[in-house]
């Protein structure tokens, strides 16, 4: 029964990871920008959700009016003002990718900056909807079933948009070839920008979600940046339902561990699955050929 | 429709083409015959805003600029092209990137006739409209290719040597297509390496070597010219 309830608090945070996995699909696959402060709205996302709850008690759901807008136009900004004269200035893709990661990999560490001198470095956190529930025999917290409910929610709202719209399916081609999609018309540049911001809007969601079970501070971007990532790769670059998949089982993965052996191996944990599906399946768990 | 003045383009210090100037009429189709590294893709790439050109250019559609403008406007203003290498999104099905080729602003109305036309049209593609486009053959993927372009409802139709690398009976079927396509009226601007096919579906001909228009006529000049026959025609 105890293993149960590890593998189901491992179900709950997987679909967590999904989320954020395909946030950064959206960002890597479409927009083609690895972007390493990726993870630093998610932080953003927490802290609002925070301060508005113990300051103003405004509920964390509500915090996202204000987190999610100023995320989405953050990023955008950050696309259109900090990483497009890159691609203008590169002379190849490696280039480009290197400067990418370079830039991004600063502007972590200026976000990380300014919510360390603003709020200090120690773990928050704050109690809400902490109500027991029983779920198939085993109890779990209220918000955590809230959280992962929103979570996939979302990313099955996602997926659908990328799948049957017309706007997504112009996503898509971008991420397939960006050269063909213009010749049908699409305006590559603004689509990119428009995933890009996409991407940082649903680690707001993810950081409000988190902040209602997990405890955060001002370096816990970096995190879920490296979980994103692992994921990404475990599924596959572009896959969205894979991403879901790997997400669950990066959870799981990271519940039994913590379980069995000692909860202090999580990261160990993380790096070692993303090692396995480097060497054995490097194009991705779910990915075809 | 399509006129071209003082086009030249250069990758670095290697100038591509020079001078070109050519015109498309509406309703007619313009054949540019050249060789291997004549500059064909570079021509067709700048008309479809893909490398820009030099300053001083003029590329004009129904005497209104496109020159510098993105890729995906000219699409707008009703050019399509017809890439090299073809360019499919290989991981959709065939008629995923039919829809795609009707994403164009311009191509919204009238979608769903058009591409029941389409795959009239291409009845193989009719019979694998749910096959994903990067297992098909090289006849079937260069059907989609064309029919993607068409999906835009273009006023001019750019074809970068759509039949390299099929085989003689497939490059016969798709010139077939083609010639139906410019007896409907539809205006083409076709680059090719292989002379006797595109000469029987030409109205003009232009030549071009080193990025240089070096010749132009109809295409009974063009064979009747014994300089040419040799480099184009292999006789």
């Amino acid at each position: 029964m105890v293993l149960f309830e590890a593998v189901l608090s491992g179900i709950l945070v997987g679909g967590m990871y999904g989320l954020i996995a395909l946030g950064l699909n959206l960002q890597y696959g479409i927009a083609r920008m690895m972007n390493l402060a990726y993870g630093e709205a998610l932080m953003g996302g927490a802290f609002t959700a925070f301060w508005f709850f113990t300051l103003w008690r405004i509920d964390p759901l509500a915090s996202m009016l204000f987190s999610v807008p100023v995320a989405f136009v953050g990023n955008w900004l950050i696309y259109r003002y900090l990483l497009t004269p890159l691609v203008r200035r590169a002379a190849n893709q490696d280039v480009l990718e290197a400067d990418t990661i370079l830039v991004t990999f600063g502007l972590l560490f200026v976000f990380q900056g300014v919510a360390l001198v603003q709020w200090g470095g120690e773990y928050r956190g704050y109690t809400y909807l902490a109500v027991p529930l029983n779920v198939l025999g085993a109890t779990v917290a209220l918000n955590r079933v809230l959280a992962f409910a929103a979570a996939v929610a979302l990313a099955l709202a996602l997926y659908w948009l990328l799948r049957s719209t017309r706007l997504g399916g112009a996503m898509r081609a971008i991420a397939i070839d960006p050269v063909a999609a213009q010749l049908v018309a699409i305006d590559v540049p603004r689509l990119s920008a428009l995933a890009f911001a996409t991407g940082g809007a649903i680690m707001a969601v993810a950081g409000t979600l988190v902040s209602m079970f997990l405890s955060f501070n001002a370096s816990i971007g970096i995190v879920y940046t490296l979980k994103a990532l692992i994921v990404v790769i475990m599924g596959g670059v572009g896959r969205m339902l894979g991403c879901l998949m790997a997400g669950l089982l990066l959870g799981v993965a990271e519940a039994l561990g913590a379980y069995l052996v000692d909860p202090g191996l999580t990261l160990a944990i993380n790096f070692a699955l993303f090692l396995l599906v480097l060497l054995v399946r490097p194009q991705g768990l779910f990915s075809r050929g | 429709m399509l006129e071209v003045e003082n086009l030249s383009v250069a990758y670095g210090k290697h100038e591509a083409l020079r001078d070109v100037a050519l015109r498309v009429e509406t309703g007619r189709t313009v054949v540019i015959l050249g060789a291997n590294g004549a500059g064909k893709t570079t021509l067709l790439n700048a008309i479809a805003g893909l490398v820009p050109a030099r300053p001083g250019a003029r590329i004009a559609i129904d005497g209104a600029s496109i020159q510098q403008a993105p890729a995906h406007r000219i699409v707008e203003r009703g050019v399509a092209l017809v890439p090299e290498g073809r360019r499919l999104f290989g991981e959709m099905s065939v008629l995923d990137n039919l829809r795609l080729g009707a994403y164009a602003q311009r191509a919204r109305e009238g979608e769903g006739p058009r591409l029941e036309r389409m795959l009239a049209l291409f009845q193989r593609l009719g019979e694998r409209r749910h096959q994903l486009t990067r297992t098909m053959s090289g006849g079937e993927q260069q059907m989609v290719a064309i029919a993607r372009a068409l999906m835009s409802s273009p006023r001019l139709l750019l074809l970068d040597e759509p039949s390299l690398g099929l085989s003689p009976r497939l490059g016969k079927e798709l010139f077939a297509t083609l010639r139906q396509l410019a007896s409907d009226g539809q205006s083409i601007l076709l680059v090719e390496q292989a002379a006797h096919l595109s000469l029987r579906l030409a109205d003009w001909v232009y030549v071009l070597e080193n990025g240089r228009i070096v010749r132009s006529g109809t295409p009974d000049d063009i064979r009747n010219d014994n300089s040419l026959r040799r480099s184009y025609l292999g006789l």
